[in-house]
């Protein structure tokens, strides 16, 4: 089974995985919001979405996180960089991968990082593009390109404002 | 990076004291579960954060890890993690001791 889901909200992408699960289908691998789910026995498995240390797209001592995982009875469904899918057997036990709030605040903290230098990049791609609008104002190509860029623009500053309210909460416990 | 002197986070107090003796990931957050009557509950993810944070800090060492075996890498603490964990036993005790003041009401 094939669906689409395109949300940069960890939570939320975590909670609509589980809902699969309970429902009998284990997600099986991701490619640009295109998810694909195998059948299993309803509420077989638990999914957790984590973010990797490291610098950029670039994850630190990736092998190393997969046979912690492995002996801990997790296993990685699919990784894009630093982005990790995460599933464990209900069966073994409850399946949180961060269980304090220095840690939570952490991985927040990574997302956030990520988006943020995802927007600074973006900005400074769509500086061209904003140039090409300005000197061709009534071209159809080049406003359209203008009008992607603002969407992309919005999504990742969504994502940074998302973090940081989920910072603040962890900050108030 | 996090200041070396501050006050342990529970799940590093509880991480340095289970790696006493040789132990592996799986067996810390067994023995963390035992020592506190299931309250505290390490997450994979927590864990792997923890242990990287003390193998920098030169707390924990690599006691076992055969390459090309399937036996699990097990860590041990370090006379720096020993110094670290009775530092905080002072601070803890001082807690402990100046909390008495308030049953005590002098």
């Amino acid at each position: 089974m094939i669906r689409w889901k395109f949300t940069f909200d960890k939570d939320e992408e975590q909670e609509w995985l589980n809902e699969y699960a309970r429902q009998g289908w284990a997600m099986t691998k991701f490619c640009v919001g295109v998810v694909t789910f195998a059948p299993c026995q309803p509420g077989e498995y638990v999914y957790q979405i984590d973010l990797l240390p490291g610098k950029g797209l670039w994850a630190d001592d990736y092998e190393g996180y997969v046979i912690f995982m492995d002996e801990m009875g997790v296993e990685v469904v699919q990784r894009w960089g630093r982005w990790v899918y995460l599933r464990k057997r209900a069966e073994d036990g409850p399946f949180e991968v961060y269980t304090d709030v220095e840690s939570q605040l952490a991985l927040y903290r990574r997302i956030r990082a990520l988006f943020l230098w995802a927007l600074v990049i973006e900005i400074c791609c769509s500086i061209s593009g904003f140039s090409t609008l300005a000197r061709f104002p009534e071209d159809v190509f080049a406003r359209g390109l203008a009008g992607f860029y603002i969407v992309i623009l919005a999504v990742f500053l969504r994502a940074v404002l998302q973090c940081t309210r989920k910072i603040r909460e962890l900050e108030c416990q | 990076m996090e200041n070396k002197n501050q006050p342990l986070t529970e799940a590093l107090f509880y991480i340095l004291l289970a790696v006493r003796k040789p132990i592996h990931g799986y067996g810390i957050i067994q023995e963390v579960e035992e020592m506190t009557g299931g309250r505290v509950s390490l997450g994979p993810g927590t864990l792997y954060g923890a242990i990287n944070t003390l193998l920098e800090r030169g707390w924990i060492v690599l006691y076992s890890a055969e390459l090309g075996s399937r036996k699990k890498k097990e860590y041990v603490i370090t006379a720096a993690g020993r110094e670290a964990f009775a530092a905080e036993m002072a601070r803890l005790r001082e807690l402990a001791r100046n909390g008495e003041k308030m049953e005590d009401g002098t």
